[in-house]
């Protein structure tokens, strides 16, 4: 999906724009079931908090780290295989300390899945406009679907 | 997406904050002394006119496209996280003893003007870390620590 855009004509912004769609989806969702669905309407200030806590930081980073040039960014990015496996492992890793760090402290099942996405959330968006990084990508990408199956399974 | 841009998001996000947590914090606030109250943002104001003719010139160094090199992005994130500190321990400390609502919103009041001047005077990459200090101190109040 190639568009041009009116600054830059060569970034490709339809695939990154669907992670980033995907992943906001995912936060509306864990939102609309941390408010809606647990009908408890003290939570509401905890739901926001969690929602906004990631959101300075990104913000911060977006600050510091200017965009870098299209031929900049093509050149040290991660192989296709190589982004894959890192899917993997940083969901696999993310999956089995998180739900054994829930299970062993009883600390994060309400809060924590809303503020991981929610900082997934923040970097996919970092990743759409400063730095288009494979790698960032997998992790990312590895990282909502470890937390999708935890609390769908898990928790 | 420039750097004077994000500076106005940061100081915008950094006020709905202080709101936030005044309002989180003075849900538990029974009475109101409508005098009091009234009167409590005044003393705010005036210190930020003062502060705002002190100053007359408008310090903007925003540097758009140059990328931080290594020893300055570390002072940058170090004074994030201080100021962060700071206003964590700050507002839970304050949380905990002001009952009422005017202490609550003299402060809250205090913290705004602070946020006001550094976005009207003060743009550099300092004021832009310790409006982010503010903003993400607030935030981590408002999930761990009320």
């Amino acid at each position: 999906m190639m568009r041009a855009s009116g600054k830059d004509k060569e970034r490709n912004h339809g695939l990154e724009a669907l992670a980033v769609a995907m992943a906001g989806l995912a936060l509306l969702a864990l939102g609309y079931e941390g408010i809606v669905i647990g009908r408890n309407w003290e939570q509401v200030p905890r739901v926001f908090a969690a929602m906004i806590v990631p959101v300075p930081i990104a913000i911060f980073a977006g600050f510091l780290f200017p965009a870098k040039s299209r031929a900049a960014l093509d050149r040290g990015q991660l192989s296709i295989r190589g982004s894959i496996v890192l899917c993997f492992v940083s969901g696999a890793v993310l999956l089995v300390g998180g739900v054994l760090l829930a299970r062993l402290t009883g600390y994060g099942a309400e809060t924590a899945p809303l503020l991981i996405e929610s900082a997934v959330f923040s970097a996919s968006v970092l990743n759409l406009r400063v730095s288009r990084s494979r790698a960032l990508a997998a992790v990312l990408t590895g990282t909502s679907i470890a937390i999708t199956l935890a609390v769908v399974f898990f928790l | 997406m420039n750097r004077s841009r994000l500076f106005q998001f940061q100081t915008w996000l950094s006020v709905i904050l202080v709101g936030a947590t005044t309002f989180y914090f003075g849900a538990r606030a029974e009475m109101i002394d409508l005098f009091k109250v009234v009167i409590a943002p005044f003393g705010a104001v005036s210190l930020l006119i003062f502060g705002l003719f002190l100053s007359q010139q408008k310090k903007v160094e925003f540097e758009e496209g140059e990328t931080y090199g290594g020893r300055r992005l570390l002072r940058a994130v170090g004074l994030a996280a201080i100021v962060g500190l700071f206003v964590l321990v700050l507002v839970t400390q304050l949380g905990s003893v002001a009952l009422q609502w005017h202490p609550l919103i003299f402060a809250a009041s205090m913290l705004t003007a602070g946020i006001f001047f550094l976005s009207v005077r003060v743009r550099n990459l300092a004021s832009m870390s310790a409006l982010t200090g503010i903003g993400e101190g607030l935030a981590l109040v408002l999930l761990f620590f009320a």
